[in-house]
């Protein structure tokens, strides 16, 4: 199956260069998107076994097929507020070195097919930390970030350290109080 | 002839044959310099010096060639009872295998280089030339193999070949297989036991509901997969199973060589090298046995004259003893030396801040000992090459703790030292205690249960903040699983459900709301996303399809949180 899909994009690549196939989704009333290529699918939100002492942003871990899969919620990841879980709500499935990870998002919109030279870089106006934000597509009256997932799973091991920080120094002051 | 060597895959066979045989050699030389003359072991050592030169040959690497046909005219002449087993011989041999090895180490970083062979030949001729039998060529004759074309009486050729048909014929039994194709095959099987844990709940959901026998042949059927499965199960695993004598080869040489270089007078026993173990475990079990064997020789038997003065046998013995005892392996390395002190181990744990001076005042003689394995101890007073070189035991525990073992320690100071290193038959599957803290459940790996109590709250009590109680004279910290994975427990019940685990010397009560039986589980990996959260020892699949976490006991018990806390 992988290696389809990895020819069927390459071949993709060489006919028309500057074509990028997208799957867009919401979070937080925005449109964002990710390559297509990066995904693996699309699953409903379903029940997940929740991991003791990870960040609030790790959901849990579910069962895909006899592969254990970290999933993550898109939204407290980029520092929005947690939403109920709807009939909408999907959990998209990508691929990052050989690993699976699932994130948590409101709903699938569509797979779209933009010109490269439509993305441009992302401005300051949106509500999402811009540095998740590879880009920014203008399609008529749509807005489409583009999601950047290797500078998202870069960052995690920063963030965890500060936070780890973060929660000593809350317990060295409580502990002193 | 040359091209050989180019086919990699040839030249991996070949090598793994030849570090195989090498390994073999050693220790049957070694055997050889204790027993004398023995003429089945004579006849393996000559086989396999043999095998090696005919593979080198066919390689086309000429210097392995020259030196083992050397070899070979020196064993054949022992073979014949020409000349005698003597430590001389038995030095010039291990000189050629050290040089076989090193040259099997540069064919594998990409070509043979030119080895200077002419001492370790020059030797072997000086060996077959000097000798009790009687010596027709002058020793300086430059002819290359003049003893062995005297002695072989017309058939130089023939003979050497059929101790060669012997090992061909013991070979033709087993094949050679990629262990990356049996570990697919076992995790192939293992998603299949997971698969039919399913299968077999969904077939007892059914029957409850089952009124008049509809399902009655699916659930007959879910049975005898369910058997099937174990079967295969057990086959699968059983195929990487190798015996324990893989890694323990090296070890009569090793020994030898240490003992020498320390001046100290050592015999080695192996027992029970039969024992078969994962071959994932064998290979990674051997740097612990080695540093644990080291600091046997180095710290724990005395020297002759140390011995002598204690009215001890002036030789020492070391014991290495493999066995299987229920579902898991153990590995003693036993010494009659010295023994540990533990009064010294004391004075240094404090000294260097590992344990305080209150502490140690409460602690049984068996969690004293335990102390050796806290990073940062080492009480060696002087730095030796051997041992003494930063790494210490608790590198030994740590490496132990990936292979879900434990290490454990027992000693008598003047009697020696016994340390256990207690396997997990295999990797690919953990037995589990499943265990409740509503609505969550979890996985304790079975072998750190040491038993399930009910006791009445009233029977437990504080001391300095610290929840126990007490069991067999033996005072028990108390941990709540409901805190341990970050929730809020809910009302005390009377009665506390309480799993004793054991890590090393360390036991805590894990308080748990209702335990749920015992579980075959397949491991599972969390992924790379999630290795570094402590308190997990892996996940895996339920008879429900959800994913499972298995905890890690040492991490309940605190063991190295708790010690230097203090």
């Amino acid at each position: 199956m992988k290696n389809f899909g990895a020819s069927g994009g390459g071949y993709e690549h060489q006919v028309s260069e500057q074509l990028l196939q997208l799957v867009s989704f919401r979070l937080a009333g925005e449109e964002f998107c990710l390559e297509i290529l990066r995904m693996r699918e699309i699953i409903r939100a379903r029940e997940l076994t929740r991991v003791p002492n990870s960040p609030p942003y790790v959901e849990g871990v579910l069962n895909l097929r006899g592969r254990i899969i970290p999933v993550v919620n898109l939204r407290l990841r980029v520092g929005l507020r947690r939403e109920e879980v709807s009939a909408a709500t999907r959990i998209i499935v990508v691929e990052v070195n050989n690993n699976l990870l699932g994130f948590v998002v409101d709903s699938v919109s569509e797979v779209l097919r933009i010109p490269a030279s439509k993305v441009e870089p992302p401005p300051r106006i949106t509500k999402v930390e811009r540095e998740y934000i590879a880009g920014v597509a203008q399609l008529e009256d749509r807005l489409l970030l583009l999601l950047d997932l290797d500078y998202l799973l870069s960052q995690q091991e920063e963030r965890e350290v500060e936070e780890l920080r973060a929660t000593e120094q809350q317990s060295a002051e409580s502990a002193s109080a | 002839m040359d091209d050989f060597s180019q086919d990699p895959s040839l030249l991996q066979d070949y090598l793994a044959e030849c570090n195989e045989l090498l390994e073999q050699l050693d220790r049957d030389l070694v055997d050889l310099e204790h027993k004398g003359s023995d003429s089945e072991l004579l006849n393996r050592v000559f086989r396999a010096v043999h095998t090696i030169k005919g593979t080198s040959g066919f390689m086309g690497f000429q210097q392995v060639v020259d030196l083992t046909h050397e070899g070979e005219d020196l064993l054949n002449l022992l073979r014949k009872g020409e000349r005698l087993i003597s430590p001389a011989v038995t030095d010039v041999l291990l000189n050629l295998l050290d040089l076989l090895r090193a040259m099997m180490l540069s064919i594998a970083a990409g070509g043979l280089q030119v080895f200077d062979i002419a001492p370790v030949v020059a030797r072997l001729r000086e060996l077959q030339q000097a000798a009790p039998a009687p010596a027709s060529t002058a020793p300086s004759a430059p002819a290359p193999r003049p003893a062995p074309e005297t002695s072989e009486a017309g058939s130089p050729v023939r003979e050497p070949e059929e101790p060669a048909h012997a090992a061909e014929a013991e070979a033709s039994r087993t094949i050679r297989v990629d262990v990356n194709k049996l570990d697919d095959l076992i995790n192939m099987v293992g998603e299949l036991v997971l698969e039919r844990n399913r299968l077999l709940q969904l077939s007892r959901e059914l029957d409850l509901q089952d009124k008049d026998g509809k399902y009655k042949a699916l659930d007959e059927c879910a049975q005898r997969l369910s058997f099937i499965t174990g079967e295969l199960q057990a086959a699968s695993l059983r195929t990487r199973m190798v015996p324990v004598e893989t890694v323990l080869r090296r070890f009569p040489r090793l020994v030898r060589d240490l003992a020498k270089a320390l001046g100290k007078n050592v015999a080695l026993q192996i027992e029970g090298e039969d024992t078969e173990l994962d071959k994932n475990i064998a290979e990674q079990i051997g740097d612990p046995l080695l540093h644990l064997v080291r600091n046997a020789l180095d710290h724990g038997i005395e020297s002759p004259g140390e011995r002598a003065a204690a009215g001890k046998n002036v030789q020492g013995t070391l014991t290495i003893r493999a066995m299987q005892l229920g579902d898991y392996i153990e590995l003693a390395i036993i010494d009659d030396g010295r023994g540990m002190d533990t009064e010294r181990i004391v004075r240094k744990a404090v000294e260097k801040g590992l344990v305080t001076a209150e502490r140690v005042r409460g602690m049984q003689r068996s969690e004293i000992l335990d102390l050796i394995f806290v990073a940062g101890f080492s009480t060696a007073e002087k730095v030796s090459d051997l041992s003494g070189r930063g790494v210490g035991m608790d590198v030994v525990r740590a490496n132990l703790k990936k292979l879900n073992g434990v290490v454990e320690v027992e000693s008598e100071l003047g009697q020696g030292s016994r340390i256990r290193l207690k396997l997990p038959l295999t990797l690919a599957i953990m037995p589990v205690l499943l265990v409740e803290s509503r609505p969550e459940i979890y996985g304790l790996p079975l072998r750190a249960v040491q038993e399930v109590l009910r006791v009445p709250a009233n029977q437990i009590h504080a001391v300095e903040g610290v929840e126990v109680f007490r069991r067999r004279d033996r005072v028990i910290p108390l941990q709540h699983l409901a805190k341990f994975v970050g929730r809020n427990g809910g009302a005390r019940p009377e009665m506390l459900e309480i799993v004793v685990l054991a890590v090393g010397e360390r036991r805590v009560g894990l308080v748990v709301d209702q335990t749920l039986g015992q579980e075959e589980t397949v491991i599972k990996s969390l992924g790379s996303y999630l290795a570094h959260y402590d308190g997990l020892a892996g996940a895996t699949i339920g008879g429900d399809g959800q994913v499972r976490l298995i905890l890690d006991p040492a991490e309940i018990a605190g063991v190295g949180e708790t010690l230097q806390a203090n």
